[in-house]
Order: C-alpha cells, then sequence, then structure tokens
C-alpha cells in the first residue's frame, strides 16, 4: 500500500514537472527555467564544495568560459552550442585544473583557496569587461528568428525548460554515480579527514 | 608619458590607499585577528555611508559630523550582529562563518535596494572641490582628510591592541578562546567589544568616504575583495602590514591605470594577491600566520 502511493507520488511529480510549461505563464517559465538552472549550478558546485569541502566561489569563472566559448563559436563560426558546450567544457575544465593545480601545489585550503577562486573570477570579470573581441561590457546577445534544435535558439521559452531539465537530470545522473565510484569516495574522504586520506593512499 | 602625470598618480594612488586602509583596519581587527571571515564588512561600510548621508541631509551639516553618530550606531550595529547571528556559530566550521557572512551581506545589499532604491546620490559639501596644488599635482581636501584619519585610526587601533589591557584581552581570547577563559577572561564580552570595534571603525569611514564617492547600494562589494586583499598582502592581524598593503594595492592600481588599456588595471591588485598567497602567503611583512 505504502510503495503504490509513493509511486503514485512520483508519478504525479513527473507529470507535473514535463507539464509545468504547458499550464505556466510565460514569466513564470522563466523562473521555472532559473530554478533549473540554479540547481544544475549546484549539483556542478557541489562535487568539488560539497564532496571534497573545498569552498570555490569560482564557479562564476567557469560558467562564464563556458558560456563565452560556445557564444562566440556560434556568432563568429556558426558552429553548434552542442559542439560549443563540449568546447567551453574542456576550456573551463583546463582553467579549473591550472587554478586547481596552482592552489593545491601550493597548499592553500580553507579560506585562501575561496579567496583565490575568487581573485581569479574577478580578474576574468575585469578582462571579459575591457576586451572588445568578447563584447566588452555589452556583452554578447545572440539574435533569435526562428526554431532550431541544433542551434538551440527557440522562439517559445518552453522549449529552453526542457532543454534545462535535461541537463539537470543528466548533471544528477552523474553526481549519482560520482557517489559511488571509487573517485566520489576519495572525494569525501578528502572532506571528512585530509590527512587521513592521504595516509591510506588518496593522492591528492 | 610625462613625469607629472606619473607623480600625480602616485599622489593618487596613496590618497585612494588613505580611502582603503580606512576600511581595512576594522576587517584586520574582525578577519585578521579574531579570525572571523567578515564577508559582511563592505555591507557595513554601506550602512555607515547611508546613515551619515541621511544624517547630514537631515541637519544640513557637513558629513564629517556624523562621526558623532554613526561610530556609536555602527559598534551598537556590529554588538547586535555579533550577539545575534556570529556568537552561535563562532566555533563552527570557517567556511559555515563565511556563509553566513556572506548570507547577512546579500540580506543587508538587498534591504537597502529596496529601501533606498538603487539610485546613486552624493553630497555636497564646501570641501568638495577645494584642493591642495603642489607643483603640478593637485590634492583633493576631502581625500587629504581621508588618508589623513586613516593614518590616525590605524596607529589608535595599534595602540589599543598592543597597549591596553582590552587589547590583550581581545589577542588573548584571538588565539586561544578557552585558555584565554581559563584565565578568567570574559571571552564573550571581549569578542562582543573587538567586534563591535571592527564594525565602529566604519563609521569613521563612512562619514569621510561619503564626500568622494556616491553612494550605492552595492557599493560595499566594490571593496570587500580589496579588503581581503589588503588584509592578507598585509599579514593577518597586522595593522602596520594593512596600512602599508593598502598604499601597495592603492598605488599599484593608479598606475597601472596609466600604462594599462581601458579599464584593466583593477586586476593588478588581484594578480598581486594571487601571486603573495601562492609564494609568500604570510603576507608581504612576514608575520607567520597563527
Amino acid at each position: 500500500m505504502k510503495t503504490t502511493r509513493n509511486w503514485f507520488v512520483v508519478l504525479a511529480g513527473i507529470a507535473l514537472i514535463i507539464g509545468l510549461p504547458k499550464i505556466l505563464p510565460e514569466h513564470s517559465i522563466h523562473v521555472a527555467i532559473q530554478i533549473l538552472l540554479f540547481a544544475y549550478l549546484s549539483l556542478c558546485w557541489n562535487i568539488l564544495g560539497g564532496f571534497t569541502g573545498q569552498l570555490s566561489f569560482g564557479h562564476a569563472l567557469f560558467m562564464g568560459v563556458g558560456a563565452y566559448t560556445s557564444t562566440l563559436l556560434l556568432l563568429r563560426f556558426g558552429i553548434s552550442p552542442w559542439i560549443g558546450m563540449i568546447a567551453g567544457g574542456i576550456l573551463s575544465a583546463l582553467l579549473g585544473l591550472f587554478i586547481g593545480y596552482l592552489s593545491f601545489r601550493y597548499r592553500i585550503r580553507g579560506t585562501y583557496f575561496a579567496l583565490v577562486t575568487l581573485a581569479f573570477t574577478e580578474v576574468a570579470r575585469i578582462i571579459a569587461l575591457n576586451t572588445e573581441a568578447v563584447g566588452g561590457a555589452m556583452g554578447l546577445y545572440i539574435p533569435i528568428q526562428s526554431n532550431d534544435l541544433w542551434q538551440i535558439k527557440f522562439v517559445d521559452k518552453s522549449q529552453y525548460y526542457y532543454v534545462m531539465l535535461a541537463f539537470l537530470l543528466v548533471a544528477m545522473g552523474v553526481t549519482a554515480w560520482l557517489e559511488r565510484s571509487v573517485t566520489g569516495h576519495k572525494l569525501i574522504a578528502i572532506r571528512e579527514n585530509e590527512d587521513a586520506a592521504q595516509a591510506l593512499g588518496v593522492s591528492l | 608619458m610625462t613625469l607629472d602625470l606619473i607623480l600625480q598618480a602616485i599622489a593618487t594612488g596613496i590618497l585612494l590607499g588613505g580611502v582603503y586602509s580606512l576600511i581595512c583596519t576594522g576587517l584586520t581587527l574582525t578577519f585578521g585577528v579574531m579570525r572571523i571571515i567578515n564577508f559582511a564588512h563592505g555591507e557595513f561600510l554601506m550602512v555607515a555611508m547611508y546613515a551619515s548621508y541621511f544624517f547630514s541631509q537631515a541637519l544640513h551639516t557637513e558629513a564629517y559630523t556624523a562621526i558623532l553618530v554613526v561610530v556609536p550606531g555602527l559598534f551598537i550595529f556590529g554588538v547586535f550582529v555579533f550577539q545575534l547571528l556570529v556568537r552561535p556559530i563562532l566555533s563552527a566550521e570557517p567556511l559555515n562563518q563565511m556563509l553566513l557572512l556572506v548570507g547577512l551581506s546579500l540580506v543587508l545589499q538587498n534591504g537597502a535596494l529596496a529601501l533606498f532604491s538603487p539610485d546613486t546620490r552624493s553630497v555636497q559639501s564646501a570641501l568638495l572641490y577645494s584642493k591642495i596644488e603642489l607643483g603640478d599635482v593637485i590634492i583633493g581636501v576631502p581625500k587629504l582628510i581621508a588618508f589623513a584619519t586613516s593614518v590616525a585610526v590605524t596607529f589608535a587601533l595599534y595602540w589599543l591592541l598592543r597597549s591596553t589591557e582590552l587589547g590583550r584581552q581581545i589577542r588573548a581570547a584571538a588565539s586561544d578562546r578557552e585558555a584565554a577563559a581559563l584565565m578568567g577572561i570574559n571571552v564573550n564580552r571581549v569578542n562582543l567589544i573587538a567586534f563591535g570595534i571592527g564594525v565602529g571603525t566604519l563609521g569613521i569611514a563612512g562619514p569621510v568616504m561619503l564626500p568622494i564617492f556616491y553612494i550605492v547600494p552595492n557599493i560595499g562589494s566594490f571593496f570587500i575583495l580589496i579588503a581581503f586583499v589588503v588584509v592578507v598582502l598585509g599579514g593577518i592581524g597586522n595593522f602596520m602590514g594593512a596600512l602599508v598593503a593598502s598604499f601597495v594595492v592603492a598605488v599599484t592600481e593608479s598606475l597601472g591605470a596609466l600604462f594599462m588599456p581601458g579599464s584593466t588595471a583593477p586586476v593588478l591588485p588581484f594578480l598581486l594577491f594571487i601571486l603573495v598567497l601562492l609564494f609568500k602567503p604570510e603576507g608581504l611583512f612576514g608575520a607567520k600566520p597563527r
């Protein structure tokens, strides 16, 4: 009986999530997309901040690099964001590796790690504001005339809702997988006790 | 590039350094000595500036007179915030403390946005356009006042912490809470007063900065990162170090503005900060962090 009711709740939830854009007015859809986006970003942040306990203020930087990369590729070269997001992801990851390598190589952690990531973000923000090639203070704008799934352009907001929902599901899947994987256990070990983790052979 | 331009940039930098230092002395106390990662420091400054603005508007006086009211006001506000929010989490993870104060800063910032609107405000003052000319170098009087005040405040706090009984108690409570309590120090009371003083110094910074800067609800966010940069560069908890670091940061910035394209100069303090954290984490002036 209990399980049947649980399944009913789950199914109703899924139906609600899928049907939401059909019943919401335009503005509320925008809010719903923001909710999904924030949930997605939190999941990304959680892998570093939640699993390993390293508080990063730099995720705005990584999101910015991804967004600028895919948008510039689309505007300048007409390359689809589906490819651009991979390119942006790789660039972000490289930058993350660079900052992470520097910080952990020089054993910066805790508060100082948070401040360093914040400083890197600030440097990037000022550079982006002053570089005309990436739009400067005006930023970049993608004009949308028609629906195009390949270029992720939609006239209708609700389509973005589904795209964002799909990304969120992928991020949840990755997080769940990571939590069960050996890497995930290592990350959590670092959070709980860095020295003990190292003594047991986790390479920090 | 003429010499007097460079001299002017250095003079502007030193004066701006005075402003930075005025903001940072309080942070050196709360962050540097008490080790509370006070991310709301910029918003306390914002509160001080709005308070002085409304005070001087209501009484039609120079902004500087607001110091008499805003310093005790901010002290009480700081004590209130400490009692209500900071004290319960004093022994929590540093990162959780940081998040709480980031949260407080968001609340204050958006509260100000709702109450005072995003309009920029500034005061009119007889002193506003008065200046001193030293050869080709021009020095604005309000900035000179800010500079002199900041040096005085820094020395006063340094003296307070080094040579008074209260200062000794603050340092004792900061370095080992339990040992200090065992020595008969009322740690709660000492922390409360220290946090109040740290916030209260902004009651001086607010009125002094009012003739120099426009006030907007997010003015704190322009200074908070620089303030942390300065405190770390100066060596955690080192008042004199923070004073010198303020000048280093500000002169770097104003000289950078002369030589670097567009408005990219503000990256310099952050690059300096990253380099110092990587290679000399105890700060520019040596004192080993506890």
